[in-house]
């Protein structure tokens, strides 16, 4: 076969920051280990980036100078990514010694149904590309937080996530949980899993093992992570329960709104409920240890 | 006259040809046979002897330039249906006796039945043997000539026809090998035959199609009738004089080289000297465009889904069964056989030949070949393989749609020229991989699957889709099946692309679909 130069062809090329695409299946699901972040690189390359930044008004900031510096570093561990890790990872390991902050979390009105019904409100879990990037949260400081403490968006930034387009220009893959199910391709990528408001709501706080790996919002927040169930058995408490939290019962979804999510140390689980003005810890793993199944 | 011997191989050919032009100007009328268009869409069109005023882009061939091309290729020979009296006996004995003299060429006309003539008639000669006439091979009469043209082919014996087209004939126990000896050399170059043969339809009752096996060993043209077209203009086309002291005078003029036809014509048409490789576009427009062009669409998109399906991905490609739909398959229903591995040889020869004969026309030389060529050749290739008498030109309306249909492929991916679509998408796989390993390949073979599976508004989309994808289902599939062997390919980074080749050499016999649709990998 004839060589063809690369840089004639590199947009047909897939790149990690490129995410899932829609695709029937053409292979059992992938397994963590054949995602282009391995899960050892993160276990044991990853790199955390926590700050205590504060603003003029002495207002924890350090979530934006954190994730700028994650992201200089290498690709921003998403919170499946994280889970993931500390499924595999002993409990020695960094990532079980910490809180981080991970992926982001949005809230609107589906005004034309493309997820279900027209004006039904929507809970959007995006991982991997950034909506909330370091200035954007900073804009989202200058224009006022909402009561419960997230970013307000705009009606079109809202409408275009779900039309699967970002500020920036780059598309990012919606799913719904059963779609991601079946057809994501790189769990660890970047891509957003869509929630209906009501289903998402219903459910805070603490969980069984079972009503746990059935909550919708986390398998949204997971990336329908089959690591799940070891993470749960790793992080829950004496009562055999994890935490999934959030404050959707508390908010006004005809605001379109943003946050950023955590996952804790502990039992404490999966964190929806944090104000935007608030240290980071986010973790990069940097290109060169981004590599293939070995 | 050139004061120093010409040398350079690509020069001589030029020589060689500009001055057979310039020799048969006055004694031949063109007879125009096609025309090519071509720029962002190709257009050919048979012109039956009518040519048309010229413009841009646009390549006018003849009778004459066919001819004279088929000169330089030894694989293929050419076969012209005509009625009687419109020049194909004269073109090319006024061609052969420029090039070859009148002792250089032969001309036999068969005539069947157990008396009739007999096409090893220039290579034998009788003797009595014990007082019992006996035919002979005469090797020297084998190596006489270099021209041999065979007026009405369909009457003659068929395994006789066979032979001498194969360039060895066998009499009673001896072997003749047909051919000029190239000096310098240990190869012959092979007889050129041009053969010629009444349309077998009701005005030629006595004419027989000639049978599949003959047809697929040349490439056949319709010779158009020019007669109309040139009226009073050829009267004046006569041969006069020797037009071969003519020629070869003018060639030692033009290029310091003296001598007989025997000593320089094989060396200057030796195809050996020129290469015509296929890109990976002009391939791949091959395996594509017969799905919609020679088989009906609609199988093709159904035997692709479930290559598919095996494969895991549900097709979303379908032939809506319309009047669109009906008109292509009332057009292939004029073909008379099946599309056979032969054709395949035929178009790639054709194309071949088109682009030599573009390379005259536009003082390039150049030979490679390219899309347009190829297109231009299925047409040929198809029209030659009609019943008599069906419309002239319609299965050419099928290959510019196809044509269509693969630029427009081509154009939404982006795939730069020379370079095949599967190509394209398997070296990008191949790249991704070698930076981030073998579910980053998988991941864009996928994604390129995901990208082009989407429903086609014509036929042509969705054949020439379905192929293309197909065949990336089962590279997806092989890849995942030598998964070990593939990420070993990977890992040889800038060697990456000759590491799966190789792994695909070995590894293709496990299916063979492997081989049918991945050829592309070599």
């Amino acid at each position: 076969m004839k060589r063809i130069p690369r840089n004639l062809i590199q947009h047909l090329e897939w790149k990690p920051q490129d995410g899932a695409f829609p695709t029937p299946p053409t292979s059992p699901a992938p397994q963590p280990a054949q995602t282009l972040l391995s899960i050892d690189n993160l276990i044991n390359h990853g790199r955390s980036f926590y700050n205590t930044d504060t603003d003029s008004d002495g207002k924890a900031i350090g979530v934006t100078q954190s994730l700028k510096q994650a992201m200089e570093h290498g690709t921003v561990a998403s919170l499946p990514y994280l889970i993931a890790g500390k499924a595999q990872a002993a409990t020695e390991n960094y990532l079980w010694q910490s809180w981080f902050s991970a992926s982001e979390e949005h809230v609107g009105i589906d005004k034309e149904g493309r997820f279900g019904t027209a004006g039904k409100p929507v809970v959007v879990v995006v991982h991997g590309f950034r909506l909330l990037t370091p200035d954007r949260i900073m804009q989202a400081y200058a224009d006022g937080l909402t009561p419960q403490g997230a970013a307000k968006l705009t009606e079109t930034e809202f409408g275009h996530l779900l039309e699967g387009k970002l500020p920036s220009d780059e598309s990012i893959q919606l799913y719904t949980v059963d779609q991601a199910k079946d057809n994501l391709r790189d769990p660890f990528g970047n891509y957003a899993v869509i929630v209906d408001f009501e289903l998402a709501k219903a459910q805070n706080g603490y969980a069984t093992k079972d009503k746990f790996l059935k909550n919708p919002l986390v398998l949204a927040r997971s990336g329908v992570n089959i690591a799940l169930s070891t993470y749960f058995d790793k992080a829950k408490n004496t009562d055999g329960k994890v935490g999934n939290h959030h404050r959707l019962a508390e908010i006004d979804p005809q605001q379109p709104q943003g946050r950023v999510l955590f996952v804790y140390d502990n039992y404490n689980g999966l964190i929806g409920n944090n104000n935007l003005y608030i240290n980071g810890r986010f973790v990069g793993v940097a290109p060169e240890a981004r590599v293939a199944r070995k | 006259m050139a004061t120093e011997k010409m040398s350079d191989p690509t020069e001589l050919r030029k020589q060689f040809i500009e001055t057979l032009y310039g020799t048969l100007e006055g004694v031949i009328s063109p007879t125009p046979y096609l025309e090519i268009v071509e720029g962002d869409k190709v257009d050919v069109t048979f012109l039956d002897g009518r040519g048309r005023l010229p413009r841009p882009k646009a390549t006018e061939i003849t009778v004459l330039d066919i001819d004279i091309a088929s000169l330089f290729f030894d694989n293929f020979n050419i076969l012209y249906e005509g009625v009687t009296g419109v020049g194909k006996t004269y073109t090319s004995d006024a061609l052969f006796d420029t090039i070859f003299g009148s002792d250089g060429h032969y001309t036999v006309r068969l005539t069947g039945g157990i008396l009739g003539s007999s096409v090893l008639e220039p290579f034998t000669v009788s003797a009595l043997e014990h007082g019992i006439p006996k035919t002979r091979i005469d090797q020297t009469k084998c190596k006489r000539y270099g021209a041999l043209f065979i007026d009405e082919i369909n009457r003659g014996d068929t395994q006789e026809v066979f032979q001498v087209v194969d360039g060895v004939i066998r009499v009673n126990g001896d072997t003749g090998r047909l051919g000029v000896p190239i000096q310098g050399t240990d190869r012959y170059k092979k007889l050129v035959i041009i053969a010629a043969m009444n349309p077998a339809d009701a005005q030629h009752s006595g004419a027989l199609e000639l049978d599949l096996a003959g047809e697929n060993r040349f490439l056949k043209f319709r010779f158009p009738n020019g007669v109309g077209e040139a009226a009073s203009s050829q009267l004046d086309k006569k041969m006069r004089g020797s037009l071969h002291d003519k020629f070869w005078t003018e060639f030692e003029k033009r290029t310091g080289i003296s001598g007989g036809w025997r000593e320089h014509y094989p060396a200057i048409t030796d195809p050996q000297q020129f290469a015509q490789t296929l890109d990976g576009q002009t391939r791949e427009f091959m395996d594509v465009a017969l799905g919609y062009v020679g088989y009906d669409p609609k199988e093709t998109c159904t035997r692709n889904a479930e290559l598919m399906t095996q494969g895991g991905v549900t097709s979303q490609l379908a032939v809506r069964v319309d009047n669109d739909y009906k008109k292509i398959i009332e057009t292939q229903g004029t073909l008379k056989h099946g599309f056979v591995r032969r054709d395949l040889e035929k178009i790639s020869n054709t194309a071949r030949l088109l682009s030599f004969i573009k390379g005259i026309k536009d003082g390039t030389y150049d030979t490679a070949v390219r899309l347009n060529d190829v297109a231009a050749g299925i047409g040929i290739v198809l029209e030659s393989k009609t019943v008599q008498g069906s419309g002239y030109g319609a299965l050419m309306t099928l290959v510019n749609a196809a044509r269509k249909a693969y630029h427009e492929l081509r154009e939404g991916l982006n795939v730069p020229e020379e370079y095949g679509v599967r190509q394209a998408i398997a070296q990008a796989a191949i790249n991704a991989g070698t930076e981030h390993g073998f579910a980053a390949y998988v991941n864009t073979l996928q994604r390129s699957v995901a990208q082009m599976n989407t429903p086609a508004s014509t036929a042509a989309q969705a054949a020439i889709k379905s192929r293309v994808l197909a065949d990336l289902v089962v590279l997806d599939h092989f890849s995942k099946a030598h998964e070990t062997d593939v990420t070993s390919a990977l890992r040889e980074k800038d060697g990456a692309l000759d590491a799966l080749a190789e792994v695909y050499s070995k590894k293709k016999a496990k299916g063979s679909v492997y081989e049918h649709r991945l050829d592309f990998l070599r």
